[in-house]
């Protein structure tokens, strides 16, 4: 039967418990939910599998002070709205969407969950709750060209470029540049793909390259099929993403393998020390974001020792891949004498430089 | 543009016209009979990832050749259980079957995605070999190209030169009157569709034992679909094909090297460029002569309740 004290009894008891459980939800921390989406499928063994790399690193690192979670395949668009929209949902508190094509579905579902925190790599729109993230690639790739220089025979290297944006044409630019540092008379033929893998067409360009005399090639797809198909013809092959040195065999030279931990484990530091905000992350071979593995045993200790010193110069931030003179494909000086071209301009970064065969579109 | 480039560029446009030149004569003899059979994309689709499977796991190419037969078959099998017993659209049934197809090669691909597998070695012919030009083209290819060669022969005889070739082309202009004559249509085209099956999953096992040696999705790239497209431009001429299987080829590649030729256009008009320029072509060929060949039955269910 009910009664007046007995109702408040349980009022009381109602509010009483929860109080009381404040501070032991407190000691007992939940952990923090993260989640990746990634788009293209790990197995390619290319982007996403960096990614997931770092993320094994970071379960390893943090252990239960995290959970963490990852779905690959996801088409940019509605599917990676869904997704986004399911993991804002589910309590996730860090949603790393890895791919560029997720911009739009990352910048609306952001807008819509503020209390979630989300970072976007190779992105450029930000907001409150909204991050960027991404590796100086680029410094990895003049390196990368030095190697390629050093090692080129037939004074041609060939480049299998997926798309032409700003971003693989700074790395077909640095490489190019790294090329001629070591090489002043080597010349980069460069072919587009315009796919991101298409595992055929990347070998028929290899194919084709190799057919215009080549003897070193990289890319920038997903896949490892230039790789393969250069060592199968006895062609050199500088991998990408990831250390790709058992699609090449001997004739694997170097990778530029992208390390996204450090960049990961400084965001779920934030994140776990209530210290996040939205920044604009752009870190290279300071931090090892960008690294050369598996670098071919016959490259000799001289070649070597130029490529380290360079290394550790450009992580020092006294040597500049970007400064002026330098110049496009029609020979016009696109980076003043002195100048060095700043992010805004590496970021949009639209033209070859001078030694690249092939144009920007076709 | 040097000796070297130009070979590689029709080695490469041979290579690039062999499955689709496999495909398409499959699809070629099924439509003869009056069959329509749209999934191809995805018979193509499962047969490269079984036979990449069996050569990854067994390493051996004959069992992949083999198992990639046996898939296309099963699922050609799967269409006609569909169609013949319980009476379904082939248009529909045809699209489900591609659906499903590329779903399920994606999941099998999903086992082992990424891994690489040796690719079938070239058989260079001894002396042609060395022919300029046509040299590198035709006579530097690995098996395939020269089975694919010697089965545009086979099916030209098959339909032209033998009786069974007779019913299949009787039973897809007229099925009734081949009724009537006492011969089988729906049996004849379940041949049909097993011979079919034999050349398409030659032509997935072609993508992933020469083609693309490296296990990803999409290996079959659309192809099954430019494979039925080109059979429709060709007029189901085998010579239109074999031009058109052709040509898809040569476009595919030139398109690499547009810059070399002195070329210049955005990306998505060069990637286009094959698809649109063999069509073009096809079909001034095909206006030129004005004779229809399209099986009178093309795509309608023969029951022998209402024939």
């Amino acid at each position: 039967m009910l009664s007046l004290s007995s109702f408040l009894r349980r009022c009381v008891c109602r509010l009483l418990v929860p109080v009381l459980l404040v501070p032991v939800g407190s000691v007992v921390a939940e952990p923090l939910n993260i989640a990746f989406i990634h788009q293209n499928p790990v197995g390619e063994g290319g982007w996403t599998l960096s990614h997931e790399q770092a993320r094994e690193k970071l379960e390893a690192f943090y252990g239960d002070a995290i959970r963490t979670t990852a779905v690959d395949g996801i088409a940019p668009g509605v599917d990676a709205e869904r997704v986004l929209t399911k993991f804002a949902r589910s309590d996730y508190d860090l949603v790393f969407a890895t791919s560029f094509g997720f911009l739009n579905p990352t910048q609306k579902v952001a807008r819509r969950f503020p209390a979630v925190t989300f970072e976007h790599a190779s992105g450029y729109r930000m907001a409150k709750n909204l991050g960027v993230y991404q590796i100086r690639a680029y410094q990895g790739r003049y390196l990368s060209g030095m190697l390629a220089g050093a090692t080129t025979q037939s004074q041609r290297i060939g480049y299998v470029g997926s798309f032409a944006i700003p971003e693989v044409i700074r790395g077909i630019n640095a490489f190019t540049l790294g090329v001629q540092a070591v090489n002043p008379d080597a010349v980069v033929e460069l072919i587009w793909v315009n796919s991101w893998s298409d595992a055929g067409r990347e070998r028929e360009a290899t194919e084709i390259l190799m057919a215009k005399g080549v003897d070193v090639v990289t890319h920038h797809t997903e896949t490892a099929s230039v790789m393969s198909a250069a060592a199968a013809k006895g062609v050199y092959a500088i991998g990408y993403q990831t250390d790709r040195s058992a699609a090449a065999g001997e004739y694997h030279l170097a990778s530029v393998a992208h390390n996204w931990y450090p960049i990961y484990q400084k965001i779920v530091q934030e994140k776990l020390d209530g210290t996040w905000q939205s920044k604009n992350r752009w870190i290279g071979v300071e931090e090892n974001a960008s690294e050369l593995v598996s670098i071919a045993p016959f490259v000799s200790a001289e070649v070597l020792a130029n490529v380290e010193s360079v290394r550790s110069a450009m992580a020092a931030g006294e040597f500049r891949i970007f400064e002026g003179p330098i110049k496009d494909q029609a020979g016009e000086i696109k980076i003043q004498h002195d100048e060095v071209a700043t992010d805004d301009v590496l970021m949009s970064m639209e033209w070859l430089v001078q030694g690249v065969l092939g144009k920007l579109d076709s | 543009m040097s000796p070297e480039l130009l070979d590689a560029i029709f080695f490469s446009a041979v290579r690039a016209a062999t499955p689709l030149l496999l495909a398409g004569l499959g699809i070629l003899l099924l439509e003869k009979s009056g069959v329509l059979n749209l999934g191809q994309e995805g018979v193509v689709a499962v047969s490269a990832v079984v036979s990449f499977l069996t050569q990854f796991y067994t390493g051996s190419w004959l069992w992949a050749l083999v198992a990639a037969v046996i898939s296309a078959l099963l699922l050609n099998t799967l269409f006609a259980l569909l169609v013949f017993r319980f009476r379904a659209g082939q248009v529909i049934s045809g699209l489900s079957l591609s659906l499903f197809g590329v779903g399920l090669a994606a999941l099998l691909a999903s086992i082992e995605l990424g891994a690489a597998a040796t690719p079938l070695p070239a058989l260079p012919i001894p002396l042609l070999q060395h022919v300029p030009l046509l040299g590198a083209a035709l006579f530097s290819q690995d098996g395939f190209v020269y089975v694919a060669a010697l089965s545009v022969a086979l099916i030209w005889w098959l339909l032209y030169r033998t009786r069974w070739g007779l019913h299949v082309r009787a039973v897809g202009d007229a099925p009734s009157s081949a009724y009537a004559l006492g011969y089988h249509p729906n049996r004849i085209r379940f041949q049909a569709l097993m011979l079919c099956a034999v050349c398409v999953g030659l032509a997935g096992a072609y993508l992933s034992m020469v083609y693309t040696p490296v296990l990803a999705e999409g290996m079959s790239g659309g192809r099954g679909w430019i494979a039925l497209a080109l059979v429709v431009f060709a007029g189901r001429q085998l010579r239109y094909l074999v031009l058109g299987a052709l040509l898809f080829g040569f476009f595919a590649v030139v398109n690499l090297v547009l810059g070399d030729l002195g070329w210049r256009m955005p990306g998505s008009i060069a990637a286009m460029m094959p698809y649109v320029l063999t069509i073009v072509v096809l079909l001034i060929l095909s206006a030129l002569r004005v004779s229809r060949s399209e099986p009178a039955s093309l795509g309608q269910n023969f029951n022998v309740s209402n024939r």
